[in-house]
């Protein structure tokens, strides 16, 4: 299975980003995120920047922040904290990362953004696809599908939206083109891939989309999410 | 920390701290360019903070050694840490030198 996330670590020298890459890939494994975490160089990662969504710059590498920004405008990138690199926090080095995921993702799907929007606008006339967000009881993912409703409606997209809890996502599943996932229940979404296998793309919405009911940038996931699924098969 | 030993773990101390005053004299040339001499002077003092904490933690290994109190041993991550710790001791000084050229090119511009 392909991962969600891809992270590159760049220190100067490309040792001690080594270590903690290893760490935070364990990290991972153990708490069941598909993320994985590479580590370069300085001058290796320069040229490797836009193969990732997040790039993280160690403490000794942060002053080419700015420079590595201009070079990648579409990649969230953002230096690692003394503490944090000083201690080999891998789990708090993995917590930034999947903060500045939101990020990623919206870069990404601007750059498609119109692409999409053509695509969507050339199926206009078929059946509307059909996007389920859910969240742990159903409660807060009524109140987001409302939202993101209105953001389809303003759009003039052919997409239908339901809302469900995670329970019955599991044990009843339903029909769509995609799911996304409140970040609540993250733990879960392997097992829905299971459930869902290749028939329907399950994806985490970002902890900032969900938590600030970012309708615009969860319109633009699942557009991208349909349309890779589409071109997958 | 499991699965790391107490040398490791202290070389990623210095190796954190020293990485982020070198970034912070790398960062105060920058300033200095843009004519910000104040706060690349303030950027510096900043570095020194973060400077000083790994210097310190590199201090009680010496102190360590000379005690007798640890192996003399210095695996390739002891030795990469002391590497950061002298690059960025040379970091200050070129930037030092720099923020007073780029403020006597700035004198001289106007």
């Amino acid at each position: 299975m392909a991962e969600d996330a891809t992270i590159l670590i760049i220190c100067p020298s490309g040792l001690t980003s080594a270590m903690l890459a290893t760490r935070m890939n364990n990290r991972a494994k153990e708490r069941g995120l598909q993320i994985m975490t590479d580590s370069m160089p300085l001058r290796r990662g320069q040229g490797a920047l836009s193969d990732y969504d997040v790039v993280l710059l160690s403490p000794g590498a942060a002053s080419f922040e700015r420079e590595f920004k201009e070079l990648a405008p579409e990649v969230a990138i953002s230096p690692l904290s003394m503490m944090v690199y000083g201690r080999l926090e891998a789990d708090r080095a993995l917590d930034q990362a999947l903060n500045l995921m939101p990020l990623a993702t919206r870069n990404r799907a601007e750059a498609v953004d119109e692409a999409l929007e053509a695509r969507a606008a050339a199926t206009a006339s078929g059946a509307p696809r059909k996007l389920i967000v859910c969240c742990a009881g159903g409660m807060s993912s009524s109140l987001l599908s409302q939202k993101v409703q209105d953001e389809i409606r303003a759009r003039n997209l052919n997409i239908e939206v339901g809302w469900t809890s995670v329970h019955k996502l599991e044990f009843e599943p339903v029909e769509a083109d995609c799911i996304l996932v409140g970040p609540q229940v993250s733990p879960i979404v392997p097992r829905l891939r299971e459930v869902y296998g290749d028939a329907t793309p399950v994806a985490l919405m970002s902890m900032r989309d969900y938590g600030t009911m970012d309708a615009k940038a969860i319109v633009n996931q699942a557009l991208l999410l349909m349309a890779e699924h589409d071109l997958s098969r | 920390m499991e699965g790391m030993d107490d040398l490791q773990m202290t070389c990623f101390q210095i190796i954190a701290a020293v990485g982020t005053a070198k970034s912070d004299y790398v960062n105060s040339i920058s300033l200095a360019k843009e004519g910000k001499f104040d706060d690349a002077r303030e950027l510096i003092k900043e570095g020194d903070k973060a400077y000083a904490e790994g210097h310190d933690v590199h201090l009680k290994l010496l102190q360590q050694d000379a005690a007798g109190e640890r192996e003399p041993v210095a695996p390739l991550i002891l030795l990469h840490a002391e590497d950061q710790l002298i690059s960025t001791e040379v970091c200050k000084l070129m930037a030092e030198q720099m923020i007073d050229a780029y403020e006597r090119i700035c004198a001289l511009e106007k």
